[in-house]
């Protein structure tokens, strides 16, 4: 018991250490990259910067602003906006937060609705052109970024057909496109890992490299958030290489190739 | 054997739950489908009389002291209303000012009110609220960035530096329809200025009861012709008309404001009728050159590439001259694709002022021969210069424009540099390379925000160039009542800034290209980009059938 104490309470500590880092690094970088806030092309009086540097408090000493700024973090209070007058940090992070998760809960939803179905038709239809034709769909499921396939959709669905909207958030017709461009990729892979698994049900005698598989899956899941809820450590390249795939997915690089890929993706997306 | 098979299953049990979990939040999410599908139907019983508009950003502030960005212009001109308005032609309008007069040789100013104007609560618009909010204005306690625009009222510079109390600026008001400004020096500017959105009045008892929040929509009480209803931040702001507004309630009774950051989401938007207009880039006018939507306005927006006067060989006046008169201006719009208006002169068209044969023209003869007598004959010995930008796709193509045109026509070569905006401007504060680039959009809609730019102590001329003869003449300009006078003083002094001296290479002014729908009337695109909604309304269109 008291080692799970000691435990916890070192990573707590080094948790610690690392936000006070982070924190010190960003606070010197942030006043050592040439400008501030208030550069302009329309260049200000003197008067009025020193109003307004007296304001943010930006006139005191370097060392009283990173002392406020460490109480303040502390106190999970992050100032206020310099672009936003009158509205606080925590303010415009909660405003985002419910899309963001609606959005999240969205994306999962049709995840897991065309995974788990993807993967049991998969796995039901072995030969002939219904094969070929769920194979293409999963590999360039796999390889295609989101903001591609976002395009593609609001150029089909939106702009030819008509039949949902290009944008904006006005209730549930608006919803569908978002949602399906960012549950599609996680649920192709869910389809693959789905029919994985039942194809391993059906033959469960070949297992001589569970071993490395597992140490395999854990460095991919390292490399790639999984998707949530089923995906865990199942995908592994011992699966894909048994699957019907294999023609087009060769072996374990291929697919650690591939997942790397989508994990920086995933990384550009958002920046 | 048996051990690996045990493990598999704990394993395969352990995805089960997990599969089991994710179906629980599945239900879960499909409860709550019809809750958001009701959503729809409001949407479409709001949308007959809804004018819907975009916004580049979410409005920083709609304080209108504070606010100082085009998005919150946008919204604050028709939620409030200053002394006057700009009309769509670039003229100054009356509007909560029905008449104003000037005394004491131009120093003093007395604006009458409309004794027709109220609040959005239904109280009466009193010459105190101006009184309060020009020196809310100027409090160095608010720290409003636009306080210098009110820098020639009497003591306005000392308030502001917290050397003198607030009640000591300039401003006064002697009963509750009369405004009086007192001004250090006679001015004509100030209808204009009053135009700003920053002169506009608030209220003090508002302010002082719910600081920080009182432009939120439940507390924000103005005297425009439309109320803040709500403001879903970073997605949308809506407005309704102000049944208290001075001229009676607008047309349209409801505006829906949506936060459109990519241009081409916007064009989408439009095309599938769930904006009413928007604005286009150069990428996608030559697209709708011919289509009836469009609407072309050059800008109060000039664009010119400045000479450090203090760097070799840019000291010598016929250097500079060469090099402007080695510009083909009329290559930059085909290259910018934007609707430009190429220009020789600084003043941009539409301001009183505008000479459009004033500058230096296209003429690569006399460049040669000026660079020549100035000991580079055929640009033989010139020094490599650096031409210096902000990093922007626009501006990335004007400087290789100019770098080609200048190798064509004078054999001189430069260094293109590309900097980010940041570091830029503070190259430009304090070691200004040779060649740079700036622009200037007009504050207000008068020629003396553009010419004040470029006197000797002027904060934006980074030029190290100053002009006695120059700083005189936009002096008396401002000045100056009679316009054809004033139109007179601005030519000689544009003559010095673009033929005689050079310092700065005018090239051309901005212009707005917008997509209109057909069901939208009054909206005029206009040279500062005020959109007055209460001008427009809505007329039915015939049903479209589906492309």
């Amino acid at each position: 018991m008291s080692e799970l104490v000691r435990f916890v309470a070192r990573r707590l500590a080094q948790g610690l250490a690392v936000v006070y880092v982070v924190a010190t690094a960003t606070f010197i970088l942030l006043r050592s990259v040439p400008g501030g806030p208030f550069d302009r092309e329309k260049q200000l009086p003197p008067e009025v910067k020193a109003n307004i540097e007296r304001k943010y408090h930006l006139d005191a000493p370097v060392t009283t602003q990173y002392l406020d700024y460490l109480v303040d973090l502390a106190h999970l209070d992050f100032g206020p906006s310099l672009r936003f007058p009158g509205r606080s940090v925590g303010e415009i992070l909660s405003e985002g937060l419910p899309v963001s998760a609606t959005l999240g809960t969205g994306g999962l939803l049709v995840a897991v609705l065309f995974g788990v179905s993807g993967g049991l038709a998969a796995y039901s239809v072995r030969s002939g052109v219904g094969s070929a034709v769920l194979a293409v769909v999963l590999v360039v499921g796999m390889c295609m970024p989101s903001f591609v396939l976002a395009v593609l959709l609001i150029e089909v669905f939106a702009m030819r057909l008509g039949v949902v909207p290009p944008a904006l958030w006005e209730g549930f017709r608006y919803a569908i496109l978002p949602v399906v461009t960012l549950g599609l990729a996680p649920g192709v892979y869910l389809a693959r890992l789905t029919r994985s698994e039942l194809f391993e049900l059906e033959t469960r005698g070949v297992r001589a490299d569970r071993p490395r598989q597992g140490a395999l899956a854990r460095g991919g899941a390292a490399q790639a958030p999984a998707p949530p809820g089923v995906a865990g450590d199942g995908d592994h390249a011992g699966s894909a290489r048994r699957d019907a795939l294999h023609g087009l997915v060769r072996g374990r690089a291929h697919v650690r190739v591939a997942r790397r890929g989508a994990a920086l993706r995933d990384r550009g997306d958002r920046s | 054997m048996d051990a690996r098979h045990t493990a598999s299953e704990v394993e395969r049990r352990a995805t089960g739950a997990r599969l089991a979990l994710s179906w629980a939040v599945v239900a879960l999410l499909a409860s709550s489908v019809p809750l958001v599908a009701g959503c729809d139907e409001r949407e479409a019983a709001a949308s007959v009389a809804t004018l819907k508009m975009p916004l580049d950003t979410e409005p920083p502030s709609l304080d209108p002291q504070l606010a100082q960005d085009v998005t919150s212009f946008h919204m604050v001109t028709n939620l409030f209303e200053g002394l006057t308005k700009l009309a769509p032609d670039g003229g100054t309008l009356p509007a909560v000012a029905r008449s104003w007069e000037t005394r004491e040789d131009g120093k003093v100013y007395v604006f009458h009110l409309d004794p027709r104007s109220r609040w959005s609560d239904g109280k009466p618009v009193s010459a105190a609220d101006f009184v309060y909010a020009w020196r809310r204005l100027i409090d160095p306690d608010v720290a409003a960035e636009y306080a210098y625009i009110l820098y020639d009222l009497e003591n306005a510079k000392d308030v502001n530096a917290g050397k003198l109390p607030l009640e000591a600026l300039g401003v006064a008001a002697p009963d509750p329809l009369t405004f009086e400004v007192r001004l250090t020096k006679p001015l004509v500017t100030l209808p204009a200025i009053a135009e700003m959105m920053n002169t506009f009045p608030v209220r003090q008892d508002v302010v002082e009861a719910y600081g920080d929040r009182w432009t939120s929509p439940e507390h924000l009480v103005g005297n425009g012709a439309y109320r803040l209803e709500s403001w879903r931040h970073d997605y949308r702001l809506v407005l309704t008309a102000n049944p208290h507004y001075r001229l009676g309630p607008p047309a349209i009774e409801r505006v829906e404001a949506f936060v459109v950051a990519t241009k081409s989401t916007g064009l989408n938007l439009l095309e599938t009728g769930k904006l009413d207009w928007i604005e286009l880039t150069g990428q996608d006018l030559p697209a709708y050159q011919d289509d009836p939507r469009l609407h072309s306005k050059p800008q109060f927006y000039g664009v010119y590439y400045g000479f450090n006067v203090g760097k070799k060989p840019f000291d010598d006046v016929r250097v500079r001259k060469a090099l402007s008169l080695a510009i083909d201006r009329s290559e930059l719009p085909r290259v910018l694709r934007g609707g430009q208006v190429p220009t020789t002169s600084w003043i941009p068209p539409g301001l009183l002022g505008y000479a459009p044969g004033i500058g230096l023209g296209y003429d690569p003869e006399r460049a040669r021969s000026l660079l020549a007598e100035a000991g580079f004959p055929g640009g033989k010995g010139f020094p490599r210069a650096d031409l210096a930008y902000n990093e922007d796709p626009d501006y990335r193509a004007v400087s290789e424009n100019l770098a080609a045109q200048w190798r064509r026509n004078l054999g001189v070569e430069v260094t293109i540099d590309s900097q980010e905006w940041k570091v830029y401007l503070r190259a430009l504060s304090t070691d200004p390379p040779e060649i740079w680039r700036l622009g200037w959009q007009a504050d207000f809609a008068d020629p003396d925000n553009f010419m004040s730019q470029f006197t000797t102590d002027s904060g934006n001329n980074w030029t190290r160039w100053g002009n006695a003869r120059y700083d005189e003449l936009v002096a008396h300009a401002a000045a100056e009542p009679d316009v054809e006078k004033r139109r007179a003083l601005y030519d000689e002094a544009q003559r010095i800034l673009t033929e005689e001296e050079v310092p700065v290479v005018c090239l051309y002014t901005r212009a707005q290209n917008e997509l209109i729908s057909p069901r939208l009337r009054g909206y005029e695109p206009n040279p500062m980009d005020l959109i007055d909604l209460s001008r427009m309304s809505l007329v039915a269109m015939p049903e479209q059938p589906a492309p």
